[in-house]
């Protein structure tokens, strides 16, 4: 809170924002909730259904499997970003030889976009040009090569494995800084009580980190339920709808099928699932 | 049906009648004063055959008519569908755009119904330019509700070629019935040989192989009443077909066919001189590099021994057809303009060309055109669909919500992912019987 | 001990080298054509051809894209500073009731996925007459943006000590001068931190760019390289030349920027 009397002139430095908020978020959020109980092709005049959208939802077996898909990649990301990025950022955190260039190296993938990221995985699991098929192949194991994206047992995996390559450098430079944080002379305090490495990373290190851990787990969370692009321009939810998530889901519905009404009562179910995750997640972290 | 095989002489003679400048036919409008901008919406792009021979003949109306400018916007393969559906949802369909038929698989009737795309009834049929261009077949399929909405421009069939330069690598024998198309394919594998050039995703070969071997099994218009919900699907005759299905294809197509577009298995199998069979609609022959077109050959698809189809059929339609928007017909000033564009996209100077420059069939009669120019194995393919009756498209009954599920489940099938019975079992869900 | 530092530096080591691989193979491949990249695979190219990048410049419509992507960041960013700068300066600097409800107004963006909006977004946009615009979508870049960057620049001139407010007034200088003269110029750090954060959500957005900018000439560098995607598929080199076309601007701005992209970044995840 800050200390100048208010005065007009405030509302005037407002004002710009409450506009371009007002009509860019919160009107489209509003009509998407609107929207959602009807059934609408987007052309003619909507028809007024109540919650059968939301019923019907329930009943969709595709959309449902869609949450189970997204909650294995939220493990997964969770597990593995967060807990590579730990470990990576444990390793840097007292200044070591070349230390600057590991954590250069590492955070490069964060700045290139998904659609990028995600042209260039689509040729890593090239099943002909694919490094991880000729490495399979030289190595005498072609009898394990495969299109990864394009078999049903590994599309889902390999799909997931991209955005947890893609961002375990934000993570580790997240982590990084906050243990930087963490005052030396507790550390120097454990050392002289004789307690080793695990030790202080067990007690020290990662009680200490425990809120940005909390964000970091937050963040891993809702960006999987909110990834389109990885899954979009890998696989378009195949093979078959082995990679099919809530968003490409209701993207499909909206723009495809010009379900709108269907459509949006997907996003309003996707945006309430986010809200949950959110809340469970800081509610875990608290206790 | 029509074609310009067997009836091109009496066919020639009625366009040269009616090509004579008659009193009704609308004379070309000068070139407007003022600038203009039409809107072309299209997927006629990148490798697709028809590209280059329309964009000619857009520049040859730019050049007629300096004052107009076309922009066209390009949308590669089925993407065109999504952004035709969406500029119809917001308003804003492009003055003039290609499009498959009205039926419910491609949307289109709902936009239509909405009142978006110019009703055309009463210039297309008062108007003498087109009398006479194309059978009432044609205009029945551009006709939903009584309305004509659009005007015809290339035919669809689907193409079986085999490529023997493979086939002679295995030493084994081309196929000439159903019982050596499937020992074919096993020999071909056991070679080490690719069975079939295909993709099996979403809108792709697969689904013209699963086409045929229903149809073959239960009939064609039983097959279509099946896939609108009209008739059990869950029966044994469609087990039987799924059971045909996977043993002709499980096992014998590419790794990735699941994950690449159709248009990349000719770049990279096709025309690699890999895979021996290979099934598409028409309009890829052209696409085919030469050296590969000299060692196919056209086939039959077989009959089925114990299906319902006892002579031989092919699928075929009318494929694709101009489209106006509503709100740009309207438009006093814009509409002459759409209409002599039109006109000649559907003239039968366009249509020479679609036929002898981009390899297509045209819907168009009276046709002249040189043989020689369609190339050997387009023209075998065409006298062969022109030879026998003619199958619908399976998916064409099939709503958006429909077809967005079958399509993946059709894929996991020819993957290998389901039993015949499980998958026609899913069908009847998709398909409410 | 010198064992362990080997285990660690082994570990580095071997992240590093899964982090840069991809990126080294696919500039080795930008520079090889199909076939040679189907015959063998090499981080070092047999000869460096340049044919695949002068084919993307000359026949493709990525360039433009390039072009558009510069331009429409460049306006969602001032629009960005335009509305967020002033808003931060009135709840940070002003005692007022309803303060904190402007803030909690503006957090609920944060919890709604920008997924979920952007469809009756594009409908709002089709009312409004800015579908087909190029610069329409930067409306929304910028509104997608607010909510972070206000936090951020709420918590930066929050900092700022509040005798510099009351003695400026005393001074004569007015609001505006307040805000212009004092607070923007000491909240330097957080505008660029806010600047950089948000350029590289903007710069690297596929999704919103695919729906609000649906003419072909307007295309983003992103949704660009995507239909790129289908109309090389099989051409290996091209594909590869594409990626890089696309990601080195960000690496190079990367390397420059370094420290300033890290920090920022990693202080908008945790404020934010």
């Amino acid at each position: 809170m800050g200390t100048l009397r208010f005065r007009p002139a405030v509302l005037l430095c407002m004002l710009p924002a409450f506009v371009l908020y007002g009509l860019f978020f919160v009107v489209p959020f509003a009509r998407t909730v609107f929207n959602s109980l009807y059934e609408w092709n987007g052309m003619d005049e909507g028809v007024f259904v109540g919650l059968a959208n939301y019923t019907e939802l329930a009943r969709d077996a595709l959309f449902r499997t869609g949450f189970l898909r997204v909650g294995l990649w939220a493990a997964l990301a969770v597990v593995l970003k967060v807990g590579a990025a730990l470990l990576l950022a444990n390793l840097l955190r007292d200044k070591l030889r070349f230390g600057r260039f590991f954590e250069g190296a590492f955070f490069v993938p964060v700045v290139i976009s998904s659609a990028a990221i995600s042209l260039l995985f689509t040729l890593l699991y090239d099943p002909d040009i694919g490094p991880l098929n000729v490495m399979l192949r030289t190595v005498g194991l072609g009898s394990l090569t495969r299109a990864w994206l394009g078999n049903t047992d590994t599309a889902l995996l390999a799909v997931i494995a991209v955005p947890i390559w893609h961002t375990i450098g934000y993570f580790f430079v997240i982590l990084l800084a906050a243990m930087r944080n963490i005052p030396r002379e507790l550390y120097e305090a454990a050392r002289i009580d004789g307690a080793g490495a695990r030790v202080t990373f067990t007690h020290i290190t990662v009680p200490l980190l425990v809120p940005v851990l909390q964000v970091c787990c937050v963040l891993a969370i809702t960006a999987a339920l909110k990834s389109f692009d990885y899954v979009f321009l890998m696989t378009r939810g195949g093979p078959g709808t082995a990679t099919e998530v809530p968003v490409t889901t209701m993207y499909k519905t909206i723009f495809v099928n010009l379900q709108l009404g269907y459509g949006t009562a997907m996003a309003t179910v996707i945006f309430l699932v986010a809200l949950l995750a959110t809340l469970i997640v800081r509610r875990v972290a608290r206790a | 049906m029509t074609g310009y095989g067997t009836t091109r002489r009496a066919m020639l003679l009625g366009a040269m009648t009616m090509g004579l400048p008659m009193a009704a036919s609308a004379a070309p409008p000068p070139p407007p004063a003022q600038k203009m901008n039409l809107r072309f919406g299209t997927n006629y792009a990148g490798v697709h055959p028809m590209a280059k021979v329309v964009r000619g003949l857009l520049d040859d109306f730019m050049k007629d008519y300096p004052t107009i400018s076309i922009s066209v916007e390009e949308t590669p393969g089925n993407d065109h569908q999504t952004k035709i559906k969406l500029d119809a949802s917001s308003d804003r369909l492009p003055d003039l755009f290609n499009y498959w038929r009205l039926d419910p698989g491609f949307g289109l009737d709902q936009i239509a119904r909405a009142g978006k795309l110019a009703d055309l009834t009463a210039w297309t049929q008062g108007d003498t330019d087109f009398k006479g261009l194309f059978d009432s077949y044609a205009w029945q399929t551009a006709t939903l509700d009584g309305k004509v909405y659009g005007v015809p421009i290339i035919m669809f069939y689907v193409v079986f070629l085999a490529n023997k330069a493979v086939f002679e690598r295995a030493g084994v024998a081309l196929p000439t019935d159903w019982a050596s198309l499937l020992s074919s394919v096993k020999a071909l594998s056991a070679k080490g040989e690719l069975p079939w050039a295909i993709s099996i995703g979403n809108d792709s070969q697969g689904g013209r192989i699963y086409n045929y071997v229903v149809n073959r099994m239960v009939g064609n218009p039983r097959a279509m009443r099946m896939h609108a919900g009209l008739e059990p699907i869950n029966v044994p005759e469609m087990v039987t077909a799924a059971r045909h299905l996977r043993e002709l294809v499980v096992g014998h197509i590419p790794a990735d066919a699941i994950s690449i577009n159709n248009d990349a298995v000719y770049a990279k199998y096709v025309n690699a001189g890999r895979g021996a069979l290979i099934m598409d609609g028409a309009w890829v022959t052209p696409t085919i590099k030469p050296e590969v077109q000299s060692s196919l050959a056209v086939l039959n698809f077989p009959l089925i021994p114990g299906g319902a189809q006892t002579e031989q059929n092919i699928e075929r339609d009318l494929t694709s057809l101009w489209y106006c928007s509503a709100k740009s017909m309207r438009d006093d000033a814009k509409r002459p303009y759409i209409q002599e564009l039109v006109k000649r996209l559907s003239s039968r100077t366009a249509e020479k060309r679609y036929v002898e420059d981009a390899n297509q069939m045209s819907p168009a009669l009276g046709l002249e055109v040189n043989e020689s120019r369609i190339g050997r194995v387009a023209l075998q393919a065409q006298t062969l669909a022109l030879s026998v009756p003619a199958n619908k498209w399976i998916p064409s009954v099939m709503k958006p919500a429909q077809r967005s599920k079958f399509e993946p489940l059709l894929g996991e099938f020819l993957s290998g992912n389901h039993e015949p019975d499980a998958f026609v079992a899913r069908l009847a869900t998709i398909f409410g019987t | 001990m010198k064992a362990s530092r080997g285990i660690v530096y082994l570990v580095l080591c071997g992240h590093a080298v899964l982090t840069l691989f991809p990126f080294a193979w696919v500039l080795s491949n930008s520079f090889r054509d199909s076939d040679a990249i189907l015959t063998s695979m090499r981080l070092w190219p047999e000869h460096f051809s340049t044919r695949n990048f002068a084919n993307l410049l000359e026949a493709t419509n990525i360039p433009r894209a390039f072009a558009n992507s510069v331009s429409i960041t460049a306006v969602s960013l001032a629009l960005l500073l335009a509305t967020a700068v002033p808003l931060a300066f009135a709840i940070a600097r002003f005692r007022f009731k309803f303060a904190e409800y402007v803030y909690i107004f503006f957090a609920l963006a944060v919890l709604v996925p920008g997924v979920s909006v952007l469809p009756m977004t594009f409908r709002l946009f089709n009312d409004l007459g800015l579908l087909g615009t190029k610069f329409g979508i930067c409306l929304v870049y910028a509104t997608e943006q607010l909510p972070v960057s206000v936090f951020l620049l709420v918590s930066f001139m929050r900092a700022i000590p509040h005798e510099l407010d009351e003695a400026a007034l005393i001074d004569g200088c007015g609001i505006a001068d307040l805000f212009l003269r004092v607070i923007v110029p000491l909240s330097r750090n957080g505008i660029v931190t806010v600047v950089i954060l948000a350029f590289v959500a903007i710069w690297n957005d596929y999704l919103t760019a695919l729906v609000l900018l649906p003419d072909q000439e307007n295309r983003t560098l992103s949704v660009a390289l995507a239909y790129a995607k289908d109309e090389y598929r099989v051409d290996y080199g091209m594909m590869s030349a594409a990626i890089v076309f696309a990601i080195t601007p960000m690496l190079v701005l990367y390397f420059v920027l370094k420290d300033r992209i890290t920090t920022g970044m990693a202080a908008g995840a945790v404020k934010g």
